[in-house]
């Protein structure tokens, strides 16, 4: 809407609109590239209507305010930049190519037209009074029946019969949950569905992420003891045949035993496979954050990507602004929740390896999905050998770190969150050895992420998890 | 990477510094990680180190703030050390209810580092010019020097509240006071 008022504003006064056109046009909507918010072309758009214009008596709407607010964003992406603030850019809710008639997406609201006011306003009639109605009572059906069929065959034997009907049962009771957000789910590539044992690892936005994956297969999860209503829907699941694994908040801090409690579950090929989200928090969506070590372990690993339309709501819980009850309320008012999930090929663990992160390539945009190209990362054994010996232990996950390219002038571009940020001895012989375009990895930190500029790369990693963000975020990699 | 530096100064300079920027411990010990990545020698930042990042190239306002950065915290334009780098990261310290006027990251410094984005020279007005510049390096060459200028000559006398041609550090607080400035350039992660 944008550059709607930029042509009317071109028209008005007799004048040529010469913007050029935006990139990714002639391309279907899902390709829309978003207006950079720091490129000098966005700031252009607003002045050519200004300046067409004659003075707007208004004065909120006049050209020092358009400044200062764009001054100010500038301004705090600079800082940013400067204090390295790259966790932020994943807890952003994302931003969008054309208004969804959502107020919440908006970044500022301006009043436009009468038109768009009418608009917005019966669409907020509808969602609040009639959606959201309708979904609250979806959901209360969705739990009672979920109570019915739990007791139900909690009385049953143990039994084929009880393991058929309750994998019916469950199957039905999350597509009746994930009704009540009004979701249109759409699986791919479904040959590579877990089966039995393993873990399941998803990337994580939405705290009712887990409603939408079970709707298509059964999990196990895994999770802390709660008291209350989540309380008792736990116990209800494990009482309605499937095994999910509850820890009480002490247990959680014995690793060890957290670590064989799974690994018991996921050996065992008749079990449901266990969801785990190795994130640990509901990222925006548009990259990845680096794994928590505990949950690649053991067994095989079968990535399951899951991807958001954000025109139609932003699914992103940002658990600092909205308490849990507030972010149903507005995921349920919102227009609907479209998802679109890959499962990807399984991943073996290599013998002598200590664990193999996964990277599942390919851009969002172009509609097709990741490319479900997995590349390995090699084990370095001499950065073992140079670290002395001294065991990569787990660290706590810590946000994110970055790698470095090797570029001609740069070399020490290595950023450590948490932590130094000097370079060891090793690795600085690394970078001497390496070439350009190469990425290093750092073989002591166990979660690292890399920001990397080109798009071909050889990694040599160590015992660690990594995880890729390509700058412009088209690209995304676990 | 594995082991925590200690920042270089004593106990007591330490915690005045904690309590003059509101900083926990390990937040400034996360900001002299950082210090030590953009710092060539390990002692100072110079101006080229900052203005080497890609993220700061890319945006068009990159040598500008970092000239506001070095601005009011140090008084030789060239190198900060470690306290003078830590006081200005604190002002964009999101604002709490009871921050005081008189603390780094209260609604004044933030607005003062604004305008000192504006004010090229240091001279604590805004002229014409200097708001000319300030919109050609936003806008770059796609709009007309003539509807620019226009523009400019427009915000300034906007702006101008006591009518003195120019934009002085109280006409800005009073020209931005119907929006909140200091929110938008908290940064969360300083919190």
């Amino acid at each position: 809407f944008g550059r709607q008022r930029v042509e009317i504003a071109c028209k008005d006064h007799g004048l040529q609109s010469n913007l050029q056109p935006q990139q990714g046009e002639s391309l279907p909507i899902s390709q829309v590239s978003l207006i950079q918010k720091d490129s000098p072309r966005h700031f252009a758009d607003v002045f050519k209507t200004k300046g067409n214009g004659e003075v707007e008596g208004d004065k909120s709407n006049s050209p020092q305010e358009f400044d200062l607010s764009h001054v100010c964003y500038l301004c705090k992406k600079g800082v940013e930049a400067i204090i390295d603030d790259d966790v932020t850019k994943c807890f952003s809710a994302e931003e969008l190519g054309s208004w969804n008639l959502l107020t919440r997406t908006s970044m500022r609201y301006q009043y436009l037209s009468i038109r768009l006011t009418v608009l917005w306003s019966l669409g907020f009639l509808f969602r609040y009074f009639v959606l959201l109605p309708v979904r609250t009572f979806t959901l209360v059906v969705a739990i009672g029946y979920m109570i019915m069929s739990a007791s139900f065959l909690g009385y049953l034997p143990e039994s084929k019969f009880k393991a058929g009907l309750s994998r019916y049962c469950l199957l039905t009771v999350y597509t009746l949950a994930s009704r009540a957000f009004s979701a249109s789910l759409t699986f791919h590539n479904l040959e590579n569905r877990a089966k039995g044992g393993g873990i399941c690892v998803a990337n994580h936005t939405t705290p009712v992420d887990v409603i939408f994956l079970s709707s298509d297969n059964c999990y196990a999860y895994i999770g802390q003891k709660h008291t209350g209503f989540v309380g008792f829907i736990e116990r209800l699941m494990s009482r309605s045949g499937s095994d999910h694994i509850w820890f009480d908040r002490s247990e959680m801090r014995d690793r060890q035993k957290v670590t064989n409690r799974l690994k018991a579950h996921v050996e065992d090929a008749t079990k449901f496979p266990m969801l785990i989200f190795p994130e640990g928090t509901c990222i925006n969506n548009t990259s990845v954050m680096m794994f928590k070590k505990a949950a690649l372990k053991s067994g095989c690993d079968l990535p399951v990507a899951m991807k958001y339309d954000p025109r139609f709501c932003d699914p992103f819980w940002n658990s600092s602004q909205d308490s849990f009850v507030r972010y149903l309320i507005k995921i349920m008012t919102s227009w609907s929740v479209v998802c679109d999930i890959w499962y990807l090929p399984p991943e073996h663990q290599k013998e002598g390896k200590i664990v193999t992160p996964l990277c599942l390539t390919g851009s969002w945009r172009d509609g097709g999905g990741p490319n479900h190209e997995v590349k390995r990362w090699r084990r370095c054994s001499d950065i073992r050998q140079q670290s002395k010996g001294r065991d990569c232990k787990p660290r706590r996950p810590c946000g994110l770190t970055m790698g470095w390219t090797v570029e001609e002038d740069d070399r020490k571009k290595f950023v450590s969150r948490k932590g130094t940020g000097r370079i060891q001895q090793t690795t600085e012989r690394r970078l001497a050895n390496s070439s350009e375009g190469d990425v290093v990895v750092d073989g002591q930190n166990s979660c690292i992420s890399l920001k990397t500029t080109t798009s071909k790369y050889e990694v040599i990693g160590a015992d660690c998890l990594v995880s890729l963000v390509t700058e412009d975020h088209s690209n995304v990699i676990l | 990477m594995g082991s925590r530096t200690s920042i270089p100064l004593e106990d007591k300079e330490l915690s005045s510094l904690c309590e003059e920027t509101k900083f926990s411990h390990s937040q400034l010990r996360d900001l002299y990680g950082r210090f030590l990545e953009l710092s060539k020698d390990g002692e100072f930042i110079k101006r080229s180190d900052m203005i080497r990042l890609s993220d700061l190239k890319s945006n068009p306002l990159g040598s500008r703030i970092v000239d506001a950065f070095f601005k009011d915290s140090c008084s030789d334009d060239e190198s900060m050390d470690f306290t003078q780098f830590a006081k200005a990261a604190a002002v964009f310290k999101p604002q709490r209810k009871h921050t005081s006027e008189s603390a780094l990251n209260s609604a004044d410094s933030k607005l003062r580092f604004i305008f000192n984005i504006y004010d090229l020279d240091g001279d604590e007005i805004i002229s014409q010019d200097e708001m000319l510049s300030l919109l050609k390096m936003m806008v770059g060459t796609s709009v007309d020097a003539e509807k620019l200028s226009q523009i400019a000559d427009r915000a300034v006398m906007d702006g101008d509240d006591d009518k003195d041609g120019v934009i002085g550090f109280e006409d800005f607080k009073k020209a931005v006071s119907h929006i909140d400035a200091s929110k938008l350039i908290s940064i969360r992660v300083l919190d």
